[in-house]
């Protein structure tokens, strides 16, 4: 494609995508947008990269010593006067990894077809022995030797997983080939193999994106292609600008990526995510602190000795009776900070500090949409949205002193069962389990009412 | 030709553009091919290619056979199992059909291939899985062989690993891994300055260090925390393991975007052979 026509291309679709977001976008599932900016940046990115190798830019391509030992492999089955085995994994077309497999036993198979040498290509789906069969087929007729190629090189064996182990198994055993090359997506089955392959003397080369398997294939091969590097086969092999292009695109994306995750760990380390100046947020530490601390000093009264020691310390040690005499002497504040916040994951009321970030964020705007209920009351959008976003289950969320606060605050002068009712009405609190925590929170003598039974009937 | 370049890579190209931007459209009917249509579809292309495996695999058995080559007695199991199976799911149920019909017969005690399955395949299954606990032995004694400081690493992970995660480890006082890690010191102290004195200053320096501590603090099991087998193989498995592991999955996410891609633009044409 030349440029112009390629800018224009481009810009064509730019452009139509403007004019479909101006008009609404219909249609469009607004929760992927994230997901939907990272495909196109990404797709550009790619995009570019291929351009730029497609002009004729020269680009660095790390040796990879996996890809390297292909044709080594494959000269020292010629030399040895024995068969390439290729496996390309245990699942179907339907699995990136298995076409990325064909599509290196592709290159393979010009090499066998260069050499001379016999490739047996045992498989365990009938699309893929399809589709690698037409692989060799091509690769054999491009190096001029369509003699060569018989359909049988590629065989089923069978779709189940050990049985195809044993399969395969058996014909390393009996033929005893002198490279084996596993190329595509593996379970259990991938140690059976390779360590077969090794007990056989065969040198063998994997790649895979199977990330359980790639220990294993470390372990037993002489070679792997780990995750990219497996992917990077094809314009490894193929030296073409444009597959090349497309791998330098995926180390700038890499690039991009490491570099938005040391921002972040700067951000995470600085606090910097915290929101501090938002005021739902430092009343909501402030609020959680105190509660953790009142709770906390309850447990703290009631427990024995030997259990301040360990929760503070968390540890189960016993120790000395002076030790634990100092402890029982404690109060609660006395104890220091760090001693504080093991005692805290030891009773669950943790500190701020010590909760999620999506659980502190949750909390923060459920807080400020109780603090703006009065606003938000009539806004539809607005409980749309947060059901979305945090399921029907907002009643469940709250915990009880914010029950209270709520009912203190933002419903003066609302009996419990009306703020219950104007919940379900907004259809937040819907379901049966809902009713009955609310229940529950409530008290039993609550069920006599009216409107709470019509709104359990309902549901 | 058209037939055998073009028209491959515009099916490609589409029906890859629509799964891919599918994902971001709220249309009942384009989320229906996303997510059921188009995999159901490739399901009914699977089992019709099904025959085609099959008929390969019976060719090359009798090829086998008739040509009397090596292991040829296998071909003829190979081809029993292969009938008998068929026998077993089409033709001979082994029960009436007030007990199960065809189809249900599959998996209904008491017929003929659920026998087959049972004591048949299921045992030559589990024989081939347990192979694997031999092979996890031999394969961990290769890796964890003492060649270089990766394997070293490898191995003193894989001891805290295994002994962390099980009761045992967690009876192991962190004082002792202490004592061990002062005599390990002298090793390399040992090895790196090639001098008695230093080595024994160092070594009893450091188990006297450790004594005092342990005196002090009344020989706590567990503390300090970062000696004590279970909290190291936790820190080992939570921190370095995930952030490797991820390393790991950023590029093969990465790696299997590009290749999508490059199928969808048509840019990656070697699954049609060029």
């Amino acid at each position: 494609m030349k440029d112009k026509q390629f800018w224009m291309i481009t810009g064509g679709l730019t452009f139509a995508f403007l004019v479909y977001w101006s008009a609404g976008h219909p249609l469009f599932n607004p929760n992927r947008i994230v997901m939907f900016i990272a495909i196109v940046v990404i797709g550009a990115t790619l995009l570019y990269n291929i351009r730029m190798a497609e002009r004729g830019e020269e680009f660095y391509l790390r040796p990879i010593p996996g890809l390297k030992a292909v044709e080594e492999a494959v000269g020292r089955s010629t030399e040895m006067g024995k068969p390439v085995l290729f496996v390309p994994g245990i699942m179907d077309m339907d699995q990136v990894e298995t076409v990325a497999g064909v599509i290196v036993l592709g290159h393979v198979s010009k090499m066998t077809a260069r050499y001379e040498t016999s490739l047996n290509v045992p498989v365990s789906r009938s699309i893929v022995m399809k589709a690698a069969r037409e692989a060799c087929r091509e690769s054999y007729m491009m190096e001029g030797r369509p003699d060569m190629f018989h359909e049988d090189m590629v065989h089923y064996l069978t779709d189940d997983q050990f049985a195809y182990a044993a399969g395969v198994n058996g014909i390393m055993v009996r033929e005893k080939p002198a490279a084996c090359l596993y190329m595509g997506k593996f379970y259990a089955e991938s140690l059976i193999l390779a360590e077969t392959g090794n007990s056989i003397g065969a040198i063998q080369i994997a790649g895979t994106a199977s990330q359980a398997q790639i220990p294993f294939f470390v372990t037993a091969c002489d070679y792997t292609l780990i995750g990219e590097e497996f992917f990077a086969a094809s314009a490894y092999l193929s030296q073409k600008p444009e597959l090349i292009g497309g791998v330098r695109g995926q180390d700038m994306v890499k690039a991009g990526v490491i570099a938005t995750t040391i921002l972040s760990l700067i951000l995470f380390i600085g606090n910097l995510f915290e929101l501090s100046s938002s005021k739902e947020w430092m009343d909501l530490k402030i609020n959680n602190n105190s509660k953790s601390d009142t709770l906390n000093v309850k447990q703290w009264n009631k427990i024995s000795d030997l259990m301040k020691y360990q929760w503070a310390n968390n540890t189960i040690n016993i120790p000395d009776s002076s030790i634990l005499l100092m402890y029982g002497n404690l109060e609660y504040f006395d104890i220091g900070i760090n001693r504080k916040l093991n005692f805290a994951l030891e009773t669950g009321n943790k500190y701020w500090r010590q909760l999620g970030f999506d659980y502190k964020e949750k909390k923060t705007n459920l807080n400020y949409a109780l603090n703006n209920y009065s606003e938000l009351n009539n806004d539809d959008d607005f409980w749309h949205n947060s059901k979305i976003k945090y399921g029907k289950s907002l009643w469940k969320e709250l915990e009880i002193f914010e029950q209270d606060s709520l009912l203190s605050s933002g419903f003066t002068g609302f009996k419990k069962e009306r703020v219950y009712y104007t919940l379900a009405e907004k259809n937040f609190v819907s379901s049966i389990v809902d009713s009955n925590y609310f229940m529950e929170s409530w008290g039993s003598s609550q069920r006599s009412l009216p409107s709470i039974q019509s709104i359990l009937t309902v549901q | 030709m058209i037939w055998k370049r073009q028209i491959p890579i515009l099916i490609v190209a589409l029906v890859g553009a629509i799964t891919l931007f599918g994902w971001f459209v709220e249309e009942p009917s384009i989320e229906a091919f996303v997510n059921d249509d188009a995999t159901q579809w490739y399901d009914i292309l699977a089992s019709f290619a099904i025959i085609l495996g099959a008929m390969n695999l019976i060719k090359l058995q009798l090829q086998k056979i008739a040509r009397r080559k090596k292991g040829w007695p296998y071909s003829v199991v190979a081809i029993f199992g292969f009938l008998f199976a068929i026998t077993a799911g089409f033709f001979i149920k082994g029960v009436d059909d007030s007990v199960a019909v065809w189809g249900a017969h599959v998996t209904t005690e008491g017929t003929l291939f659920k026998w087959m399955f049972d004591f048949m395949f299921t045992p030559l299954s589990a024989t081939m899985f347990s192979l694997l606990a031999f092979f996890v032995a031999s394969a961990s004694y290769r890796a964890f062989r003492i060649r270089n400081f990766e394997a070293s690493l490898l191995l003193v992970s894989g001891i805290i690993i295994m002994v962390g995660r099980v009761p045992i480890g967690s009876v192991i006082s962190s004082w002792f891994i202490m004592y061990i890690i002062v005599l390990a010191l002298g090793i390399g102290v040992n090895s790196w300055k090639k001098d008695k004195m230093i080595t024994f200053g160092v070594v009893g320096i450091g188990l006297a260090v450790v004594t005092v501590a342990g005196i002090m603090t009344g020989w706590p099991l567990d503390q300090p925390g970062i000696f004590y087998l279970p909290i190291i193989q936790e820190w080992i498995y939570y921190y370095p393991n995930v952030a490797g592991t991820r390393a790991i999955m950023i590029g093969i996410g990465l790696g299997i975007f590009a290749t999508s891609i490059r199928y969808i633009l048509g840019i990656e044409k070697s699954y049609i052979g060029e």
